[in-house]
């Protein structure tokens, strides 16, 4: 079973291990060191902050030439070569709808969660939150809800057995502050604050959510390994999708910037790393 | 107040807080990367914000980016990683404190596990006591998209700690390194307060 991370815990232990600690510093001695520092000029550049990522949008035409020069395909060992816990061995990568009563229920369930556990401002209620995706895979309802002001609070509920999640010790995962999401700035294209990951008591999770132009109709992504090509939930104007972790996924450094293709309504395709499409961070 | 008594507050109230985070993020030149951060800060004086708070992630954001610039090619993933002291420092016994060791030789593997990008934030939370405004800040990202990374970080090192699933199902095989069960603490090293 997963157990909270206790913050107060962690600070204190942390504060052990700071080596920023043990700094002592003479004053005067240092004002000295800033005027010559001063006096004798810039002596490294100082870069600019970052700014936000252009993205990397790849034209069909380059994607079949990518394709036919090998490029695309990848065999390398992956976070996701490992296998799939048995207890998501349901989840399938293609979503499926869910019934109406399923999809209240789901939501219910997601509210009362949010409700306990969430780190809302005071003038947000978290049980006046509306649904506004409800996708099966498996025997897991994966739901979001959405406030008027535009906070967004996602859960995964396995056929009303119970909530699958670690309530209380990262009540962050599963909220987002869907406002801040920026508009995709064309008919094609699709933003996102990208993937986070969660630990829940079934072993761990990736989701995504976001916006999509009103062109975009389908929406892949190439997680590859076990989990294998991932078809995201494209609904008014935006885009849902999760999938489980493997055994093997913690091991490697960089996770979470799969593949993705955009399936547009006149039949073309787009292709792009998932981080391409990050574009809250400005 | 004149804009030189301004730098010196300024400079006395910050300066030993810039060394700290240079120090957490480079394990020499820290001084200088503080020196030479105060020096553009006085070159841009007009655009150091007023409030503490924010003038010390300024400060921080400053001497973020020489230290990147410094690093060159090892920082071309964006982000510093953060060092901690190694836990086989405290070698003295304090009785009774032996678990807090162990938990402490546990943080440390963990720590090294962390992707950089994950040891930058969650050291800007729990080191650098900064709200997730002034980190976005430091980072030059918002601060939601802050908050994003820190609930990844967050998740990240819960599962390196082992209190996530898969760490029990798979015992100590995963472990970055053995518990050290005899490491004892330091007596003259105790938590912090209050962050500043």
């Amino acid at each position: 079973m997963t157990t909270p991370l206790d913050d107060n815990q962690v600070r204190s232990n942390l504060a052990l291990l700071d080596p920023g600690a043990s700094v002592s510093v003479d004053l005067d001695a240092a004002r000295r060191g800033v005027d010559r520092h001063i006096s004798d000029g810039p002596t490294r550049p100082v870069l600019e902050p970052s700014s936000p990522r252009h993205r990397r949008i790849v034209r069909p035409v380059a994607v079949a030439a990518a394709i036919a020069a090998g490029v695309v395909a990848v065999g390398v060992a992956s976070p996701w070569s490992g296998t799939i816990p048995q207890a998501m061995a349901s989840w399938t990568a293609q979503p499926s709808p869910v019934s109406g009563s399923a999809a209240s229920a789901a939501a219910d369930d997601c509210r009362d969660l949010a409700i306990r556990t969430s780190t809302l401002p005071e003038d947000v209620q978290a049980s006046t939150f509306d649904s506004w995706l409800a996708e099966r895979r498996g025997n897991f309802v994966f739901t979001v809800l959405q406030s008027s002001s535009g906070w967004e609070f996602r859960c995964i509920v396995k056929d009303r057995t119970g909530i699958d999640q670690d309530a209380g010790s990262s009540p962050e995962w599963g909220l987002v502050a869907a406002r801040d999401f920026v508009a995709p700035t064309s008919p094609s294209r699709v933003t996102t604050l990208g993937i986070i990951e969660n630990g829940m008591r079934s072993g761990s999770q990736f989701y995504v959510t976001g916006k999509v132009g009103e062109d975009v109709q389908r929406m892949t992504i190439h997680v590859g390994g076990a989990v294998g090509d991932v078809e995201a939930t494209v609904t008014g104007g935006r885009f849902a999708a999760w999938w489980p972790g493997t055994d093997q996924w913690h091991l490697f450094q960089d996770a979470q910037d799969p593949d993705v293709t955009i399936g547009l309504s006149d039949g073309s395709q787009i292709e792009g790393s998932m981080e391409d499409f990050v574009v809250a961070e400005s | 107040m004149t804009a030189g008594a301004d730098f010196e507050e300024f400079f006395r109230r910050h300066y030993e807080d810039v060394v700290r985070y240079a120090v957490r993020r480079t394990p020499d030149g820290a001084e200088d990367i503080a020196a030479e951060a105060f020096a553009v800060a006085w070159r841009r004086w007009d655009e150091v914000p007023a409030a503490a708070g924010e003038a010390r992630a300024y400060l921080f954001g400053i001497a973020r980016r020489l230290i990147l610039a410094a690093h060159g090619d090892r920082a071309r993933q964006g982000a510093l990683a953060v060092r901690l002291t190694d836990p086989t420092v405290f070698e003295e016994s304090v009785p009774g404190l032996e678990s807090q060791a162990v938990a402490l030789a546990d943080l440390a593997a963990a720590w090294r596990l962390l992707r950089t990008q994950h040891q930058e934030v969650l050291a800007m939370a729990f080191l650098d006591d900064l709200t997730s405004e002034q980190a976005g800040r430091v980072l030059g990202i918002s601060a939601i998209a802050y908050r994003v990374r820190l609930a990844r970080a967050r998740a990240a090192l819960r599962v390196h700690l082992g209190h996530g699933p898969r760490r029990e199902a798979e015992g100590e095989a995963q472990r970055a390194s053995p518990r050290t069960s005899s490491m004892t603490i330091h007596p003259s090293v105790r938590p912090r307060s209050e962050p500043r």
